[in-house]
């Protein structure tokens, strides 16, 4: 019995052996297949339909649609977008798994066991990495020769040297979409409405410093705020990612100077490690001193808000809470829910939180973070990326213009106002709109102006959203979907806003990395969990502060310091 | 002989074919997969397959012993199992015994079934739940309130998360193992009861003296066959209900193995503790199953 089990087992060691070169085999053979239809422009092949359909597999991770009125028939599968891909491209997006965006990376994981790659997948820095140096992505290099237009290299390579980030070997395996260096700052909204009670009129009544911002948190939890008939609820939403962009601590975190990762010049040409400076023991310090006052939720690491049905979001839509720190967009979800149940709630983002008043050093990234997309290397069409881009970079350009829209039937305008379209894989963005559009509506709006023509507009897909938005408030819309739009996008008050102004004004320490060392590859999940751990542990006094050092000695072992020596090594030799 | 045996073959052959089905499953399930051993001595690349990956010897174990919480994870593993292997024997003993002691017959029906239904309930839905209870703002904080006492972060409490999982398996099982000590109270002869009532046993030297010594062989069968589970603590349990900040005293081998492996995508070394685990597991159900041979006669193989 024994032996047959053994031949068993060398039978099925053989067989998986087998499928793994027969793949392999099937992949050189693919490499090569882009066809040249010499004599046509990058404009016309990005827009020529295929002949016959050609199949995509997809996966995604997505949460709930913005719009709280979105109807449930509108799925990633069925919506327009899709349909519209097939009948002016001939591609047809087949999604192989869907799940949570709370999910995605564990199932991402799961099926990457398996060898299962989709099609066309976004990925961050360190799996771009990981899939390339083991031959899994597809070489991008003669299909964006093709395909490259000045659009799209204004949005993979806007600053002319980040698409370099994705080229191996003299090769092309990904396109890099970054975002706006500044959006890794963080704010806090005070919904002004509930503030009045504690007699703060006007914006310039917020605290500024952590100190008035406790003192503010105390007199908040005399209150009940609620209406549960008792005081002393938390006031402070928190959860367990400390930097997840919704009530996160990442605005107390950059009043105190210092960040959850990255790699920084110490001023003598050597990369220091941020969450292991003196600066995060302060933060975590303050952090669990508050805890023990209550503003937090005793069980507040427990909590998720990416989560479907968080509690914790519930708790900010009910407006239990009348303080949010988070980042830029969170007007656009959750707040917008809260004003649809709170018509007067009234959020403005506070000033940048500092420990003594002068402004905060902030700590952002030399290469701003993003996604990388890329294709499997058994992928036959990867122009298919190119012309899916293009294509829905015209698409939300086109759904989003009000002269289009005003031909819509009810269902298109809610489905459009849904921005459903983020529900699809593959989906880049021009970095720099954001601040493009912001400058362009204030502009307009000291000039009075209410008519913007197409040509006129800053050219990307984010503009007609945020030009309606500005539109509509201006003519007293009461509409929350409107109002989360203009709050994080065109208000002088709101996210975008105070975000580009904290980060022109403001003196940075760069995050000298973007490079991914192996051994980043290899310890990088782990360290991360065990420094989220420690610092949730420490924050709720599980963990004592004084643990700190004995914390940052267990880091580097564990790896920290390994991937020290390889980054230092990587800058010197930059 | 032989003619003998292939006799025997033919006239079962229905029967064969019947347990046919069975075995491919086994194979395909249980079999198949045992060759993805190999890649715990690996630098295992899915898309390269197991034959480029590059062979590293034991250096994913030595990989995994260096980290602490695996070490952590391990003696997690033993605590809970150890509490929930003894307490799912000990809780359904005392409550069948107090079962037996009821008079009346549809009452007893009555709390047989009730205790009996939380078994048939995934821990998906259960998870839920129990998480609503014990939040700092759930039912048991507000009792707590009610009789003048402080909420308690249980979810995000080391002290008392532990017990949360063992308790709320134990209560989940419960049902399941006081069946089958009702069964085997029902099995004893009924004269034994009379003689000892003629030899004027009160009901509590009746349990002390026939009850507990007849059904004996049956607790102690169940407690040996657990042995053999010592490892496996429960991963559906926890999963669903641990988070980052009592991972402290709740990470079990298998929740460790899937972090490593599903979310870090470190798949030799997860496979390199998941193997550690079923050596260790191997040698516990080895050493149980001989002892339930020795102690009851009970054989499985």
């Amino acid at each position: 019995m024994r032996k047959h089990i053994a031949i068993l087992l060398i039978g099925v060691l053989f067989s998986v052996g087998v499928v793994g070169c027969a793949s392999k085999d099937v992949a050189t053979t693919n490499t090569n297949q882009s066809t040249t239809n010499s004599g046509k422009t990058a404009e016309e092949l990005l827009v020529e339909k295929y002949e016959e359909p050609v199949k995509v597999k997809v996966v995604l991770g997505y949460r709930d649609p913005e719009n709280p009125d979105t109807p449930d028939s509108v799925t990633p599968e069925t919506q327009t977008a899709v349909k519209l891909l097939k009948e002016e491209l001939n591609i047809e997006l087949e999604y192989s798994w869907i799940v949570n965006s709370d999910q995605y990376s564990q199932k991402f994981g799961a099926e990457l066991a398996a060898g299962n790659l989709p099609d066309i997948m976004m990925l961050s820095m360190e799996q771009f990495e990981d899939l390339q140096s083991q031959g899994g992505l597809g070489d991008l290099t003669e299909a964006y020769e093709q395909y490259r237009t000045d659009d799209i290299d204004a949005i993979i390579n806007y600053d002319g040297q980040v698409l370099d980030t994705c080229r191996k070997d003299g090769k092309l395996y990904g396109l890099y979409n970054g975002t706006y260096q500044g959006q890794v700052t963080s704010q806090i909204y005070y919904d002004m409405n509930k503030l009045k009670e504690l007699g703060i009129e006007e914006v310039s009544d917020l605290p500024t410093t952590i100190a008035e911002f406790e003192a503010l948190c105390d007199k908040l939890m005399a209150l009940d705020l609620d209406g549960n008939g008792k005081v002393g609820d938390p006031v402070l939403p928190a959860a367990k990612g400390m930097n997840s962009g919704l009530a996160d601590f990442g605005a107390f975190f950059q009043a105190y100077e210092t960040a959850l990762g990255g790699w920084y010049d110490d001023g003598n040409g050597n990369l220091i490690s941020s969450h292991t400076q003196e600066n995060m023991k302060k933060a975590l310090t303050k952090l669990n001193e508050w805890y023990d006052k209550g503003y937090f939720a005793k069980d507040f690491a427990a909590q998720d808000v990416y989560a479907a049905n968080a509690p914790i979001v519930s708790d900010i839509v009910a407006g239990k809470y009348a303080i949010i720190p988070g980042s830029w967009w969170i007007p656009n979800w959750p707040l917008n829910d809260n004003k649809k149940n709170d018509p007067d709630a009234d959020w403005v983002v506070g000033p940048t939180l500092t420990v003594d008043g002068a402004a905060p050093t902030i700590l952002v990234p030399r290469i701003s973070s993003g996604t990388i997309v890329a294709v499997s290397k058994d992928f036959k069409n990867p122009e298919a990326l190119f012309k899916m881009m293009n294509w829905s970079l015209n698409y939300e350009a086109k759904i989003a213009n009000p002269e289009y829209k005003e031909n819509m039937t009810p269902e298109q305008k809610l489905e459009a106002d849904s921005y459903v379209y983020t529900w699809l894989p593959y989906r880049v963005y021009a970095p720099m709109s954001l601040i493009d559009n912001y400058n362009f509506i204030s502009e307009a709006d000291k000039v009075g102006k209410t008519e913007i023509t197409a040509e006129e507009a800053p050219a990307n897909s984010e503009f007609w959203g945020a030009w309606n938005a500005y539109l509509q408030m201006k003519n007293g819309s009461t509409d929350p979907v409107v109002w989360g739009l203009y709050t994080s996008r065109v208000s002088p008050n709101g996210g975008v806003a105070q975000m580009y102004e904290l980060y022109s004004k403001s003196e940075k320490w760069i995050n000298e990395v973007y490079v991914t060392t192996p051994t980043m590859i290899k310890k990088q999940g782990e360290l991360d969990k065990y420094e989220t751990t420690t610092f949730l542990s420490m924050v709720m006094g599980e963990t004592p502060i004084s643990d700190f050092d004995k914390f940052v000695a267990q880091w580097e072992q564990l790896g920290g310091s390994e991937i020290q020596a390889e980054v230092n090594e990587w800058y010197k030799n930059k | 002989m032989k003619a003998k045996t292939k006799n025997d073959l033919y006239q079962a052959k229905a029967l064969h074919i019947m347990l046919l089905p069975a075995v491919i499953l086994t194979l395909i399930f249980a079999y198949l997969p045992l060759g993805g051993i190999v890649m715990a001595f690996q630098e295992f690349k899915p898309l390269m397959g197991f034959i480029d990956s590059k062979w590293v010897g034991f250096e994913q174990f030595a990989y995994i012993f260096s980290m602490p919480s695996f070490w952590n994870a391990l003696r997690n593993t033993f605590i809970i199992a150890f509490f929930k292997i003894t307490l799912s024997i000990l809780v359904p003993l005392v409550l069948a015994l107090l079962l037996n002691e009821l008079i009346g017959q549809k009452f007893k029906r009555l709390v047989q079934t009730t205790i009996f239904i939380p078994y048939f309930f995934s821990w998906a839905i259960l998870g839920g739940m129990i998480i609503e209870i014990f939040a700092y703002d759930g039912a048991i904080n507000h009792f707590i309130n009610l009789l003048g006492g402080e909420s308690i972060p249980f979810l995000v409490s080391n002290d008392w998360f532990r017990e949360i999982i063992i308790g709320t398996d134990v209560w989940k099982g419960m049902g399941y193992n006081t069946v089958l000590f009702l069964a085997a109270i029902t099995n004893v002869d009924p004269t034994l009861y009379e003689a000892a009532m003629v030899d004027g046993a009160g009901r509590w030297k009746q349990l002390l003296k026939i009850t507990i010594p007849c059904i004996s062989g049956m607790v102690i069968l169940l407690t040996i066959l657990g042995l053999g589970g010592i490892l496996n603590a429960g991963f559906e349990q926890i999963f669903i209900l641990y988070n980052p900040i009592v991972e402290q005293t709740v990470d079990i081998i298998d929740t460790f193995v899937y972090r490593l492996g599903i979310i870090s995508t470190q798949y030799s070394a997860a496979a390199a503790a998941g193997l550690f685990k079923s050596i260790v597991s191997m040698v516990f159900v080895g050493v149980s199953y001989w002892i339930a041979y020795k102690t009851t006669d009970y054989r499985v193989f």
